[in-house]
């Protein structure tokens, strides 16, 4: 019975387009963890970069949980969007991100990707906007799935996280 | 498959990492001399592939803000369509019936290995490599005789090689696949001539099926040619490799008896020197070498190996024989007529009436039996399909397609046959389903499962029965399948976008639980069934069934380590951990936990009571826990806590309903924006300069309000700013001891010496000390404000039930000092307060109005002694409060209060609420609304409230003649009329706000105002107005507002002498209507049994409006054009 926090923030992110660029992130923890305290899921707002290609969305990550062992530690799921100046909302990239599993503060990249289309979905995409998405989130984390998709690289996403690990020691994990 | 991936795959490798294998000698990496093949692949997807659905889809950019779904439910809606039920046995079978089922079965396989045509594919690629292995072995340099580099020449050798072996293991198959067609074909025609049989000697058919043979002639010529040929062909190649294999033989057993030899010859050896040294005798035994005996013995002991045996030569006539068993097997003699064969259903059925005694009573039995389905979803019972009778075939068409709402994510899902219906049904047989994964998306595709019952059952009629071992037809147990279609529900929108996020608690499920229900349903099955292994078709269920045998099942649509190694505790433990528990709820905001500020870290140190209390509580229902209570508790303090229970369950109810409104953040919580300044507010700012300037009648600014997080870190006060007193009584003359007339010098001019202190929150301030009965203070007073826990959300500041008090006292100074001589030097006073009256005013009522002024009255002593009201000098300071009669009655407070920075009261709630009213009066409300709002924006108007149900309901349904109590009534009317007012003005009062946070405004009937014993003003007023409806007063219920409670309700009467006189129900006090000094200062609507009125006149202060409702001031809700509808 060990338990984690996790307590960061979704800093930003850079190399996406320049529109508005907002991430989802969500938590997703094998069968023996349980959440206790803390949001899983979250959203940040839409930011517009002023220059550069970086965004910041500063959006805190606050988590508690507590574990039966250490199989399936946690990984947080990022979906980045991007917000075109109608308001309208596609994709910008789905990445996936373990949490780190030493104690201590942790200055993260997560490479971003996203499915690319036939010739004429990407040309849609270019000047219409739209775009392939994943039909459920699963696959961005189904190793078995994942060998049919076609993707491209997409911006990177920062995170800092500070990890604190309790009881862990006791079952004789080190780190 | 995909499936067979498992973490088997990866193993190897760690196990081999060791050595040095990897490496040459050279210390280069041992690797091939070219790894980058220059023959060209592609990627050609494999069969299985070719089904799968695409992973990603076109989604069209999508206008949306609510992106972030929030996953409330975790089940989802299951799709269940089940199209038809068909038989394969039933007891109620014929034998005609049993033949027809299986023939049915063979014609199923049969058209599927029709389409697939298995045969003629392999037959055809023998075909092709014979034809390249003939190629090949022409274009051999060494038959040409012409020699190429030796390089060449293995190669083509293992080219030939290959072939060989290519064609061997084609043949094979082929002749297996050729084989089974063979059989079929011949099953096919035996059951049907069976089933011609049966039909001739019964002398009546029951079943629909015809089996139509159409032949096709063929040359027997050249068919006998092409067969020769073949045959010459097999039997070639079968010596070739006969051959091959007997010199391959021959050879290891030249050299295995070569081997034998020696050995024979050195063990002959061996013997002979023994029996030698036995014929020498023991003399001689030093001498010889002690060596070679020992070794002879070894010799000796190694058991004598047999003689190798020559391998057979090849026997050409044998094989010829074989190959011909072989091909009499397969193929069709030479001539015969290719057959194929059709399934149809237009054999007629005999008639009933032509039938044996025994098939009547066997299809009045099948009429009669009632099949149907049960669906359960964890074992628990969803519905039923209608009951349905057999076709003739035994195939129910049910059609019915059924949309299950789950709260979790289901564990098993399983369909029962139910036979029969009442106390009289059976249920034959369970199965249950595999549950689709939420991600796939098979659109109307049916799927077929097999279902299997167990009972024995005996038929006294043509019946076959079931699971009777002994008998011909009846052997098998009844079975079946069900098609069906199951699915998730998706809706349209969340189609569009699948931001689906479910934690893999969720995810693991699905997996394990078809593994699950997969072996559950499919081993019994499989069993009796007798699944073709061999069909392409069940392929995947063999594999699934192999690997369940070895306990191999894996859900493998997920990466997972070994389940259970290295585990810290189990997940019992897990979810039992009672500091998690805590944690968990006080992260739920569940209220008994809310508040907890330090949860200790150990688990030991945590109060485990409240949490049992918790789980109890939840655990058992409220009728229970009543009933248990009652015993150790009596008379009032059992009333009380019935009190309690009910306005917790109420307070549950509401906060249930009322949550997912409060959680909808506008951009106002969030974002605090400064107003830009435009065109019109810069000409107002620049016009106020040039404003007359009243320096001595400030005024009040409006201030923005605060919200949200901001107030966190901020100091909230109450300030309060106490103006001035109105007619505080003086002391009386005769009061004032004669003897003390000498020290009383300091107030000979003054009667009087009030200061006001309040006290709220445990602070305690007060103001400076005014002189005489009108005093004037204009002091601000600032009370440091603490919301329970440093929570300033709306939701908990609703929940303060603080009052602030202000208190009237005297200050009255006694001089103690006795000697006059030290009077210049010495000051030796007694201060005493003599409290003159007091003021209570709710925080509820100070946060939902965000500030309060305005002149109170203040509650008084019924005697005052030694004080007098001197009307001669409650000179009015103030023009518009007139000395008049009632003004005498009390002393009068003005004061203001306010929250700063300002608190933002609760947002009414704005959401749609159901009702039972008909649909045209509640729009006929909502017009009437809005034209009085237009008209008159300070005027508050409403025709439906809320009642304790959550739903709207028409104010004049809360009045109807009340009866008050017995004890309340006396002679005189008047003073009944008194009694029930204080009667009433005794059950204490609680504003909504606090009562029911969250949602505001809500109304009780008189009967829950009674069994909660706690409202506010308008219960209160509902319950006088019934009670004097009884009494037959004319009473109205009057909405309006009034100091200090704003929006308020008070009770209007109109006694016999016309004198209309308005009652505060939480005061029992009654004034005048023409009274400037009552605390109602406006007046809204008026309600009564029948109507609701509304104030159209100009001005709605009391005095000055008319309230008589049938004047012209009045508009009513109900009129000709909208009449009441009653009670619905």
């Amino acid at each position: 019975m060990a338990e984690v926090h996790v307590i960061g923030q979704v800093t930003g992110g850079e190399g996406f387009t320049d529109a508005s660029i907002f991430c989802k992130w969500s938590l997703q923890l094998g069968g023996g963890w349980r959440v206790v305290e803390g949001l899983s899921e979250g959203q940040t707002q839409a930011d517009k970069s002023q220059s550069g290609e970086k965004v910041t969305w500063s959006h805190p990550i606050d988590l508690h949980l507590s574990t039966r062992g250490i199989q399936g530690w946690p990984r947080l799921l990022i979906q980045v969007y991007r917000q075109d100046d109608f308001g309208r909302i596609d994709l910008c990239g789905y990445g996936v991100l373990h949490i780190p599993s030493r104690p201590g503060h942790h200055t993260v990249t997560c490479p971003t990707w996203r499915p690319t289309g036939t010739l004429t979905e990407e040309l849609r995409r270019a000047f219409l906007g739209g775009g392939p998405q994943l039909l459920s989130a699963e696959f961005m984390h189904s190793a078995l799935e994942r060998y049919r998709l076609h993707t491209v690289p997409s911006g990177v996403v920062h995170l800092e996280l500070g990890i604190l690990l309790r009881n862990f020691e006791k079952h004789g994990i080190m780190y | 498959m995909l499936r067979s991936l498992d973490s088997g795959s990866y193993k190897p490798v760690v196990i081999q990492f060791d050595c040095r294998r990897w490496f040459l000698e050279t210390g280069h990496l041992d690797r091939m001399d070219n790894p980058i093949n220059d023959k060209i692949f592609h990627h050609l997807p494999s069969d299985c592939e070719a089904a799968l659905e695409p992973l990603t889809a076109f989604i069209e950019p999508k206008y949306g803000e609510e992106l972030l779904t929030s996953h409330m439910e975790d089940g989802g809606t299951l799709d269940l369509e089940i199209k038809q039920l068909i038989f394969t046995h039933h007891p109620l079978f014929s034998s005609e019936h049993v033949l027809a089922a299986q023939l049915k079965e063979y014609y199923k396989t049969y058209t599927e290995r029709i389409t697939l045509n298995v045969t003629k594919v392999l037959k055809d690629r023998l075909l092709v490599l014979r034809h390249a292995y003939a190629k090949l072995l022409e274009s051999d340099p060494r038959t040409r005789g012409f020699h190429g580099s030796v390089h060449d020449e293995i190669d083509v050798t293992q080219r030939l090689d290959i072939y060989r072996k290519e064609i061997r293991s084609c043949r094979d198959e082929y002749n297996i696949e050729a084989e089974k067609d063979r059989v079929l074909l011949t099953n096919m025609l035996r059951v049907w001539k069976d089933i011609k049989n049966l039909r001739k000697k019964n002398k009546f058919s029951c079943t629909s099926l015809k089996l139509i043979i159409k032949k096709e002639e063929v040359e027997k010529e050249e068919e006998e040619e092409e067969r020769k040929e073949e045959l010459r062909q097999d039997t070639k190649e079968t010596l070739t490799e006969l051959e091959a294999e007997y010199e391959k033989n021959l050879e290891k057993y030249k050299k295995t008896l070569a081997t034998w030899k020696a050995a024979y010859k050195k063990k002959k050896e061996a013997k002979k020197r023994q029996e030698q040294r036995k014929s020498l005798g023991a003399e001689e035994e030093a001498e010889d070498s002690t060596l070679t005996t020992a070794q002879d013995e070894v010799l000796l002991a190694v058991p004598d190996e047999e003689k190798p045996l020559p391998p057979e030569a090849v026997d050409k006539r044998q094989v010829e024989l074989r190959i011909l068993d072989i091909f009499s097997r397969t193929r069709k003699p030479p001539g015969e007529p290719n057959v194929h064969l059709e399934l149809s259903l237009n054999h007629s059925i005999t008639k009933d009436n032509h039938c044996s005694d025994g098939e009547k009573r066997r299809r009045q039995a099948v009429s009669k039996a009632k099949i149907s389905l049960r669906i359960l979803i964890n074992k628990k019972l969803v519905t039923q399909t209608p009951l349905a009778t057999f076709n003739n075939d035994f195939t129910i068409q049910v059609n019915q397609s059924y949309r299950m709402g789950l709260s979790s994510f289901p564990q098993i899902i399983t369909l029962e046959v139910v036979e029969g219906s009442g106390l009289r049904e059976t249920n034959i047989a369970a199965v249950s389903l595999p549950i689709p994964s939420k991600s796939s998306f098979h659109k109307e595709k049916y799927e077929d499962i097999v279902f299997a019952g167990s009972q024995q059952v005996t038929c006294n009629h043509n019946g076959t029965g079931c699971g009777l071992a002994n008998s011909e037809y009846g052997s098998s147990f009844t079975k079946g399948s069900v098609s069906y279609h199951l699915n998730w529900y998706i809706e349209e929108e969340a189609e569009e976008i699948q931001i689906d996020t479910q934690p893999t608690q969720s995810l693991s499920v699905p997996s394990s639980a078809m593994k699950e229900s997969n072996q559950k349903t499919t081993v019994p099955g499989y069993e009796r069934t007798h699944i073709d292994p061999n069909h392409p078709g069940n392929c995947e269920l063999i594999a699934h069934l192999q690997k369940a045998a070895f306990g191999l099942v894996k859900p493998s649509n997920y990466f997972e380590i070994d389940w259970c190694e290295g585990d810290f505790c189990t997940d019992v433990e897990l979810d039992t951990s009672v500091r998690f528990r805590v944690l968990q709820l006080r992260d739920k905001e569940e209220p008994a936990f809310k508040n907890l500020r330090l949860i200790p870290p150990v688990e030991s140190q945590i109060l485990r009571k409240s949490l049992e209390a918790y789980e109890e509580e939840n655990l058992t229902g409220m009728g229970q826990e009543e009933s248990a209570t009652e015993s150790h508790l009596i008379g009032i303090d059992r009333r009380w806590d019935n009190v309690e229970r009910l306005l917790a369950s109420l307070r549950r109810h509401m906060q249930q309903r009322y949550m997912q409104a409060n959680l909808a953040f506008k951009v106002e919580d969030l974002v605090q924006e400064e107003r830009i300044p435009d065109i019109g507010t810069i000409g107002t700012s620049l016009l106020s300069v040039f404003k007359p300037r009243r320096p001595l009648r400030p005024e009040r600014k409006k201030r923005d309000q605060v919200r949200g997080t901001a107030l966190g870190d901020q100091n909230v006060n109450l300030i309060v700013h106490i103006a001035q007193a109105f007619h505080v009584p003086v002391r009386h003359e005769s009061s004032l001891s004669p003897g003390s007339s000498s020290s009383d010098l300091l107030e000979r001019e003054n009667h009087v010496r009030p200061f006001i202190e309040a006290t709220f929150q445990r602070t305690i301030l007060r103001t400076s000390v005014a002189e005489g009965p009108n005093p004037t203070w204009n002091q601000q007073l600032s009370f440091p404000f603490k919301a329970p826990n440093d929570n300033f959300s709306p939701a908990s500041l609703q929940t303060v039930t603080d009052n602030i008090y202000f208190h009237l006292y005297d200050e009255v100074i006694h001089d103690m000092l006795e000697d006059d001589r030290l009077r210049e030097s010495t000051v030796y006073h007694r201060i005493e307060k003599r409290w003159l009256g007091s003021l209570r005013i709710p925080f509820s009522t100070i946060y939902a109005n965000s500030k309060i002024e305005g002149t109170f009255s203040l509650e008084e002593p019924v005697v005052l002694l030694g004080y007098v009201r001197d009307s001669s000098t409650s000179g009015n300071p103030t023009g518009f409060i007139q000395s008049s009669e009632h003004s005498k009655t009390g002393t009068h407070l003005s004061i203001y209060l306010t929250l700063e920075p300002t608190l933002p009261p609760p947002e009414p709630f704005k959401a749609q609420f159901e009702s039972s009213e008909p649909e045209d009066v509640l729009s006929a409300s909502k017009d009437w609304v809005d034209t009085l709002d237009a008209k008159f924006s300070q005027r508050h108007f409403r025709t439906h409230v809320l009642d304790l149900s959550g739903k709207l309901v028409s104010m004049n349904r809360f009045i109807r003649p009340l009866k008050p109590p017995e004890e309340l009534i006396s002679e005189d009317i008047s003073e009944t009329t008194r009694r029930v007012a204080w009667y009433v003005s005794l059950i204490p009062s609680l504003a909504d706000m606090t009562l029911f946070p969250g949602a505001c405004d809500i109304w009780a009937n008189s009967e829950q105002f009674l069994t909660m014993l706690t409202g506010d003003e308008e219960e209160h007023a509902v319950l006088l107005t019934n009670f004097f409806l009884h009494l037959g007063k004319t009473a109205y219920l009057l909405v309006g507002s009034g100091i200090p409670e704003g929006q308020t309700c008070y009770v209007l009467t109109i006694e016999e002498n016309g004198d209309q006189v308005l009652w505060n129900p939480s005061t029992a006090k009654s004034y005048s209507a023409q009274d400037s000094f009552s605390p109602l200062h406006a007046v809204y609507s008026l309600v009564n049994e029948d109507n609701i009125w509304a104030n159209t006149q100009k001005y709605d202060d009391p005095p000055r409006v008319n309230l008589d409702v049938s004047m012209s001031g009045w508009r009513s809700f109900y009129s000709r054009s909208v009449p009441d509808p009653g009670l619905p």
